[in-house]
């Protein structure tokens, strides 16, 4: 099973039973490849349940979490009196238990300061909310798929939040189809909820909402382990990349006797 | 651009958000935000006064005396004044220092200096707040929540996270 290294890969990364699932359809086609301007997301090549059979017959594989996520780290601090009396600058809400115990295994809760929860979770120790709102600036990050569920999700912790700042990370169709990802197997299958999408899709293209509205999904885990945890590390950050060499450059360009400096 | 006499300065960011900006002349001004667009300031002379940002990259100076005095930003930290001064912005920027420095070096290449107006009336003035109101300069980051903040962390097929 050369899927579970690539998983894994770089550095014993730990990852989810569907996590290598999706490793291996990208194995298997690797359309990951095409030029990302085609909006391509490949059907699965294999059925789940054939998968767990193969992977039953296989044994043990290094890195893979099989257990449904590790005991909440909380309890641990809780002889910790003034804990909760600091403020909290940021949380991140999966919609996915196993991948946000896929997140706490790899530990992204203590390099990026973000504690990680699940969407079930919710609603949180209210001394975390408190922490939150100590906080000015404070956000709550979701990780949600791109599918009508996951904006209903967001839905559900924006509800959560009240007057705390969400910002859904994605998956966008927009991601989705630009990592050319698999579509979830059984979203053929999942009944969309006519209701139409829930009203934070707004921001969303046209061809997203269509994209969404034909009932396709694709899940946080078809995004390969490496570059999500990079990418979520990223993002609860706020370190955007992409654009921060020529805005330094602007605003060098636009510098002038008004300027205040920064820090 | 002979005809400016160039002054650099640096500014120092203090820690009730007040700035401290030192000219290479030994002027040294405390500069303090007054809304959007006014920076009051106090220098080492025991003179006062406002600057104003007027709009067209044109920044009106007003001293406590009356006096006023235009200048206009060049660009990379260069600002013409009708008084025949170039000052010029040589603060470390974002943590670089050399960053800005370099830059001006580039913008001195760019030429021509557009020269501040010698006067304006009130109405013209008024003009230019106006102009400046209708079209913000910058339009904020806008989340950039684009395919890019996804895909851009790696090539399509090194799973090299320090590329």
């Amino acid at each position: 099973m050369r899927a579970a290294e690539r998983a894994g890969a770089p550095g014993r990364i730990r990852f989810t039973r569907r996590q290598l699932y999706y490793e291996l359809c990208r194995g298997l086609r690797p359309v990951q490849r095409l030029p990302r301007r085609l909006r391509v997301t490949p059907r699965p090549a294999v059925g789940y349940e054939r998968f767990l059979a193969a992977l039953d017959a296989h044994g043990p594989v290094p890195g893979l979490l099989t257990g449904d996520r590790p005991a909440p780290v909380a309890a641990l601090h809780d002889d910790v009196p003034d804990l909760y009396d600091y403020g909290l600058p940021r949380l991140l809400v999966c919609q996915d238990p196993e991948i946000a115990g896929m997140l706490l295994a790899n530990e992204l809760h203590m390099e990026s300061a973000c504690p990680v929860f699940a969407l079930r979770d919710l609603p949180l120790d209210p001394r975390l909310t408190a922490a939150l709102q100590r906080t000015p600036d404070a956000v709550v990050h979701v990780l949600h798929d791109a599918s009508t569920a996951g904006y209903a999700a967001v839905a559900d912790v924006v509800r959560w939040a009240g007057d705390v700042r969400v910002h859904p990370l994605g998956l966008r169709p927009v991601h989705a189809t630009a990592l050319h990802l698999c579509t979830t197997a059984a979203a053929r299958s999942a009944v969309f909820a006519g209701g139409g999408l829930p009203a934070l899709a707004g921001g969303l293209e046209p061809w997203e909402l269509r994209w969404l509205g034909a009932g396709r999904a694709v899940e946080v885990a078809a995004v390969g382990p490496a570059r999500l945890l990079r990418t979520v590390h990223r993002l609860v950050r706020g370190v955007t990349r992409n654009r921060r060499r020529p805005a330094l450059r602007r605003q060098i360009r636009a510098a002038g006797f008004m300027t205040w400096p920064a820090a | 651009m002979s005809q400016y006499r160039e002054i650099p300065y640096t500014d120092e960011l203090l820690s009730d958000r007040s700035v401290h900006r030192r000219f290479a002349d030994g002027r040294e001004e405390w500069r303090r935000r007054a809304g959007d667009r006014h920076v009051e300031w106090r220098d080492n002379f025991g003179r006062a006064g406002v600057d104003e940002v007027l709009g067209q990259r044109v920044i009106k100076r007003t001293y406590a005396t009356g006096q006023v005095v235009y200048g206009r930003d060049q660009g990379y930290g260069r600002t013409a004044w009708n008084d025949g001064q170039m000052t010029i912005n040589r603060s470390s920027f974002r943590g670089r220092t050399g960053a800005i420095i370099a830059a001006v070096g580039a913008g001195a290449l760019l030429g021509a200096v557009i020269a501040p107006p010698l006067m304006m009336s009130g109405m013209e003035e008024e003009q230019l707040r106006q102009q400046a109101v209708q079209q913000p300069t910058s339009g904020g980051d806008g989340g950039g929540d684009d395919a890019g903040t996804w895909t851009n962390d790696t090539n399509d097929d090194t799973d090299d996270d320090f590329g």
